[in-house]
């Protein structure tokens, strides 16, 4: 596998514009930047690191990964999930306000050469990067299926992105209020074992975003059925420019030396071989 | 008249007093693609170690409030490939000077990587790392325990001529002894603090924060405890020159570090909160030092105001 464009173009860091910041459910707010520089050299999966405070609380900066990009308008758009009081105090920006934005960054989804067909599945804030990777795809025209997975009918968010796109949308939700009840990753089994022709590992991935146990699941699935899957993982971050060491995740050592076994998801990832990650 | 931001620690001219701490700033490349290094007093390098090292388990940093605590466990690509891959790129620089970190796990490794480093041009100081609170061997052991860091300054004096730093731990009770053994060891310049040992607990979990149980705080919330043990060894050793470290964020805070007997300054955390950090530091240095009428930093080292019953307020020691 090699990545469309190598690796990620030059970051950037600036205050951003506050375009539009808005509530689309319960806890989930869509904030859209004025940022031209990033809107051009942002590829799907990369995420931006924000700012959150004005005054040194929260200290830390925040990752997310973007919604979408476009070059035309110079906008950016990411989703994120109210959890704490980085995202809390983030909710309360206004439009025509700025936020300190620090972008683009980590390394984007990857896909084979001969990719003509893809699966995305995405569990709650994961959803949104998926939208940006569908499009794309959409653009070099593979053919994509989207599994979208969430608690609850409220939290299955994008649906209207996908269907803008084309993107036939099958979803799950732990309660059953939209949807299949149940797992998002039974949902993409069910389906995988009814399609006449199994793929080839050159012409299909399987990309994969969402919570631990979601992944993990996933990720085994794509194992058990010998397919090449990529994860796009979360994890606490510090600098997100590869200093600090912070963000590692644990990935099998082999091929890599055994003093390489804690990966920087800010640099070698957000965006991992599936099949490269200790699950914990 | 002209702000000249020049600094001198012992044999050590810096362009400016604003250094970046180890391990907050890789090797220098990666904030070089924000904005150009060559700006900055010197860079530190993160801990090198004679072998190279995984590092310890996740989750490893946590926000508290005003700081973070992190425990990365010296994670590094190891001596040789730190001058293979690391070094070429900081000896290019022009402005810097450059300081390499260095973390043993026994007196030997400490006097190896020195030896090895001897090479090498284009290295400016060496920091000995003897204050990391997150490793099973070596770091913290040497800086708690006063004979242990002597013994240690002295082995690696005697090996090298570039200056030494020995970076000093705040996790103790008496930071002068231990500063005290560093410089009787013939260390030059006496880099403090290093993280304060703390720990962070998920109440809904029951469980701690980071993996391996406890980390380093460091951030705003320990600027006052780093100010207090440089002000305290300033007192007890007015003629060594110090770097302060702790929670730097701006200027403003360059000046406290300065005014109680800092000569240099390490920006550690704060590169994580604004990468162009040192960038806005310098530039408000120089303003305070313009509104000020004063003509270098030099001016502020050890002129903290402080009551006269105090014994041993700081001498004014000239740059």
């Amino acid at each position: 596998m090699k990545s469309v464009e190598g690796l990620p173009l030059g970051m950037v860091q600036f205050k951003a514009p506050v375009l539009a910041h808005r509530r689309m459910a319960r806890d989930h707010y869509l904030m859209r930047l004025s940022a031209p520089l990033v809107a051009r050299r942002a590829l799907p999966g990369q995420f931006v690191h924000v700012r959150c405070g004005k005054e040194g609380s929260p200290l830390l900066r925040r990752p997310f990964s973007l919604l979408d990009v476009n070059p035309k308008t110079g906008t950016i758009d990411f989703i994120y999930k109210v959890v704490g009081v980085g995202t809390r105090v983030l909710a309360d920006v206004r439009s025509g306000e700025r936020v300190d934005l620090l972008g683009p960054l980590g390394r984007p989804f990857e896909f084979p050469s001969h990719l003509e067909n893809a699966d995305l599945i995405g569990g709650g804030v994961g959803i949104p990067p998926m939208v940006f990777l569908g499009r794309w795809l959409r653009e070099r025209g593979v053919e994509v299926e989207a599994f979208l997975g969430a608690r609850t009918k409220e939290w299955v968010i994008c649906v209207s992105d996908f269907k803008r796109l084309k993107i036939p949308v099958r979803i799950a939700t732990d309660d059953g209020t939209l949807g299949r009840r149940g797992s998002v990753v039974e949902l993409l089994k069910t389906v995988i074992a009814r399609r006449p022709e199994r793929p080839t590992k050159q012409s299909y991935t399987l990309y994969i975003c969402g919570p631990t146990p979601m992944m993990r699941a996933a990720a085994n699935l794509a194992r058990q059925r010998n397919l090449p899957a990529q994860v796009s993982l979360e994890e606490r971050m510090g600098c997100a420019m590869g200093c600090c060491m912070g963000c590692v995740v644990e990935v099998t050592t082999e091929p890599v030396a055994s003093h390489a076994r804690f990966q920087r998801v800010c640099t070698e990832g957000p965006v991992f071989p599936a099949e490269a990650i200790c699950w914990r | 008249m002209a702000v000249d931001l020049s600094v001198r620690l012992g044999k050590l001219t810096l362009q400016n007093p604003v250094m970046v701490a180890s391990g907050t700033f890789g090797y220098g490349e990666e904030y070089h693609r924000l904005y150009d290094v060559n700006i900055l007093g010197a860079i530190v390098t993160k801990s090198i170690s004679l072998k190279a090292r995984p590092g310890n388990p996740a989750p490893r940093i946590y926000e508290t409030p005003s700081g973070m605590l992190n425990s990365i466990g010296l994670q590094n690509v190891g001596l040789e490939a730190f001058l293979k891959t690391k070094l070429p790129f900081l000896r290019r620089l022009k402005g810097p000077k450059v300081i390499v970190n260095l973390a043993g796990e026994s007196v030997t490794e400490y006097v190896t990587l020195t030896r090895r480093l001897e090479e090498y041009d284009g290295i400016d100081a060496l920091e000995l790392n003897i204050s990391c609170p997150n490793c099973e061997r070596g770091g913290i052991e040497f800086g708690v325990d006063p004979a242990l860091t002597e013994r240690l300054v002295a082995k690696v004096r005697r090996v090298t001529r570039r200056p030494v730093i020995a970076k000093l731990s705040p996790n103790v009770t008496n930071i002068v002894a231990i500063a005290r053994a560093a410089r009787e060891g013939g260390a030059d310049i006496l880099s403090l603090i290093n993280t304060l040992l703390g720990l962070a607990v998920d109440s809904k979990a029951w469980r701690p924060r980071i993996a391996t149980v406890t980390g380093g705080l460091s951030g705003p919330a320990i600027k006052p405890v780093a100010l207090r043990m440089v002000w305290q060894v300033h007192r007890a050793l007015p003629k060594v020159p110090l770097i302060g470290i702790g929670g730097i964020m701006n200027a403003e805070d360059v000046t406290e570090f300065m005014l109680c007997g800092a000569s240099a300054v390490q920006v550690g955390t704060a590169n994580y909160v604004n990468p162009k950090a040192p960038v806005e530091i310098l530039q408000g240095l120089r303003r305070y030092l313009t509104m000020r009428s004063l003509t270098s930093p030099r001016s502020l080292v050890g002129k903290l105001e402080t009551p006269r019953h105090l014994k041993g307020v700081p001498q004014v020691v000239s740059g």
